[in-house]
């Protein structure tokens, strides 16, 4: 399958760069803070057996930085007109760290478009005892073995930070990530008294030896949500797309195709 | 020129090795390293050394605000002003400043600069800064919104100081149903305003604008001169040319018999300071959102943080004044009339140094300086 094209839709105005390829089940993915980071082999792969929409958030990547983002709920309620604009039924909300917060931020206030929620190592709650790594005051060589769980992988990821031709990108995500995610530190205190709205099958899909987000949160989620299913995978960090690529999608396309309408 | 004294209050006593093996005096030193007996001791002396300042003929003393940290012990420097306030009798007390930014309701900071004011009869002098990137990992504050928190704080405060209250007053961050704080300050209409920055082209060119004295913190005079010319046209262009008074120098002074003597005595304390008490990694000193995206890559490529100097690398490029009295007076002036400053802002204790030591060396600069410079102006400045 060709790479697809970015392209955007027009959101009152902001364009919201986005890829869709394949056919079957919708999926939306939301990524993580460390953006959306192109059309990836895993993209690729996923997009064989679902109908996937990537976007890139504002603020990230290739995206305007809007006036209007100031909270991770104003992603939420972005989100919530991208579904109403594209039409979306039936579809399936992945949403990976950050964008785990904001799928459940979406799920909390509207579940009409939706037939499944999964949240991959997603933030936003914080849960008694964590112990959750510093990404903003990590030097790269800390924060890449806190990031992932290999060293091969770690190895791979202190590369790209260190590359100088995507500095501009690091610090242009990381300027709006410290926006969402600075205080409270990756979470909102008021999402835990309303994820029992959620009345969806909802995938708790984690990284054992996820350092950023413990599993500790993917417990707390567990907790709260009505419908789950938890789902760790072992030897990985806070990346399974790219460190466990063959769990994270047959977990996920097994999910979906369950879920699907 | 004006000479203020100005304390960093630091935690003298700190294991300069226990901090190197930390990477930073900063936000992850543990405070169980704090020792309070010491701690008072050094509070008392250093108070001890502002009042000496007085008797000295100085023309004010100068106080800040860190957190979290060994390299200053002024959480909430209005303590320390407020005690200043009654015992020095004539001379000024400027707070460099309160950070606007890391508190919820700014209406705090006008009512405490207000009431130092009144004690004052009105000596004080009001410092309004960001903080520095540290004070936002150490204060839970968020450095996306630091700049509009500090523009509306800002607002907030000076029309909390000029507008009869009470009234309502609505922003993105502050949202106040009463603003009518008692006391009112002292000074009419208000303190004067005092911005320090690292050297900000925003907070120079706002400054300029709103005729706010400029204070330059740390820096090589060259870039000082810089930073002062940025200032003084940007006054220029907004129609209000700037006097040299309103440009400080920030720095440090050291004063022996030779130069020699006084870089020997000095250098374990500027070593201590600038490379152990200010010394953090740059994820801490420029959190994301602090600076813009091209400031923060400027700042990185330059490769300047956490470089290590000596003490004849600061004086060399004129960072800081080591020497005998004539070699001071030489290069201060030299320094005067290449950047066009009018306020010295001078650190006589500074790191480790002993209070004895800082005490003799403020002795020698009242002594072999501040008469020298009393009427002494810089020949550029607003004509230029």
């Amino acid at each position: 399958m060709p790479e697809p094209q970015l392209q955007h839709l027009d959101m009152r105005g902001f364009a919201l760069p986005y890829r869709r390829a394949g056919s079957g089940p919708t999926v939306l993915f939301l990524h993580g803070a460390g953006g959306a980071g192109g059309w990836t082999p895993w993209h690729a792969k996923l997009a064989e057996s679902v109908d996937l929409i990537a976007p890139e958030h504002p603020g990230w990547d290739s995206a305007e930085t809007p006036d209007w983002l100031d909270h991770t709920t104003d992603l939420a309620f972005f989100y919530l007109d991208v579904m109403d604009r594209l039409g979306l039924e039936n579809a399936h909300l992945v949403g990976h760290s950050l964008g785990g917060w904001t799928a459940a931020e979406v799920a909390i206030r509207n579940t009409s478009r939706l037939s499944s929620l999964t949240l991959l190592c997603a933030v936003g709650l914080h849960a008694d005892g964590m112990q959750a790594a510093d990404g903003f005051l990590q030097p790269p060589e800390e924060r890449v073995k806190t990031l992932v769980y290999s060293a091969q992988h770690q190895q791979m990821m202190l590369e790209r930070a260190l590359d100088p031709d995507l500095l501009d990108l690091s610090l242009k995500n990381s300027m709006i990530a410290a926006k969402l995610l600075w205080q409270p530190r990756n979470y909102n205190p008021q999402l835990s008294k309303w994820l029992h709205r959620i009345d969806v099958p909802t995938l708790l899909l984690w990284g054992a030896d996820d350092q950023i987000a413990p599993p500790a949160i993917a417990d707390a989620y567990e907790a709260l949500i009505p419908d789950t299913k938890k789902v760790m995978i072992d030897e990985c960090g806070h990346i399974p797309p790219m460190e466990q690529t063959a769990a994270f999608l047959s977990n996920l396309t097994a999910f979906v195709q369950e879920n699907a309408a | 020129m004006k000479f203020f004294n100005f304390h960093l209050m630091p935690y003298a006593a700190a294991d300069l090795d226990a901090i190197e093996k930390n990477g930073s005096a900063w936000v992850t030193y543990s405070n169980s390293n704090y020792d309070p007996i010491k701690g008072a001791e050094l509070y008392h002396n250093y108070l001890d050394e502002l009042e000496y300042a007085e008797e000295l003929g100085f023309d004010g003393v100068v106080l800040n605000e860190h957190h979290q940290t060994a390299y200053g012990m002024m959480p909430t420097p209005g303590v320390l002003a407020g005690a200043l306030a009654r015992s020095l009798k004539k001379i000024k007390i400027a707070i460099l400043g309160r950070a606007l930014p890391l508190v919820s309701n700014p209406l705090v900071i006008a009512e405490e600069y207000a009431m130092l004011d009144n004690l004052t009869r009105g000596r004080f002098i009001a410092g309004f800064v960001r903080g520095i990137g540290a004070e936002y990992h150490a204060m839970g504050v968020n450095p996306g919104f630091s700049h509009e928190r500090f523009q509306e704080a800002h607002d907030l405060i000076m029309q909390a100081w000029t507008r009869p209250g009470p009234f309502e007053f609505v922003g993105k961050h502050y949202h106040m149903r009463y603003v009518n704080p008692w006391p009112r300050p002292y000074q009419d209409p208000h303190p004067p305003i005092w911005v320090p920055s690292q050297g900000s082209a925003d907070t120079i060119k706002w400054a300029a604008r709103m005729g706010y004295t400029y204070c330059q913190t740390l820096s090589p005079i060259a870039v000082v001169a810089g930073f002062f010319q940025m200032y003084r046209d940007a006054a220029e262009a907004a129609g209000r040319p700037a006097s040299s008074d309103q440009l400080a120098w920030s720095n440090s002074i050291y004063i022996a018999e030779t130069d020699e003597k006084a870089l020997k005595e000095a250098k374990p304390h500027l070593e201590a300071l600038t490379n152990r008490f200010l010394k953090m990694p740059i994820e801490m000193l420029l959190p994301p959102g602090y600076t813009s995206v091209e400031s923060m890559k400027r700042i990185r490529a330059a490769k300047v943080v956490g470089k290590v100097q000596t003490a004849e690398d600061l004086v060399k490029s004129g960072v800081v004044l080591v020497g005998s009295p004539n070699t001071v007076r030489e290069k201060l002036e030299e320094y005067q009339e290449l950047a066009g400053f009018n306020t010295s802002l001078t650190k006589t204790q500074f790191g480790t140094m002993p209070t004895s030591q800082a005490r003799t060396n403020a002795a020698a600069i009242a002594e072999e300086l501040l008469p020298y410079f009393r009427a002494k102006a810089p020949t550029k400045a607003a004509a230029e």
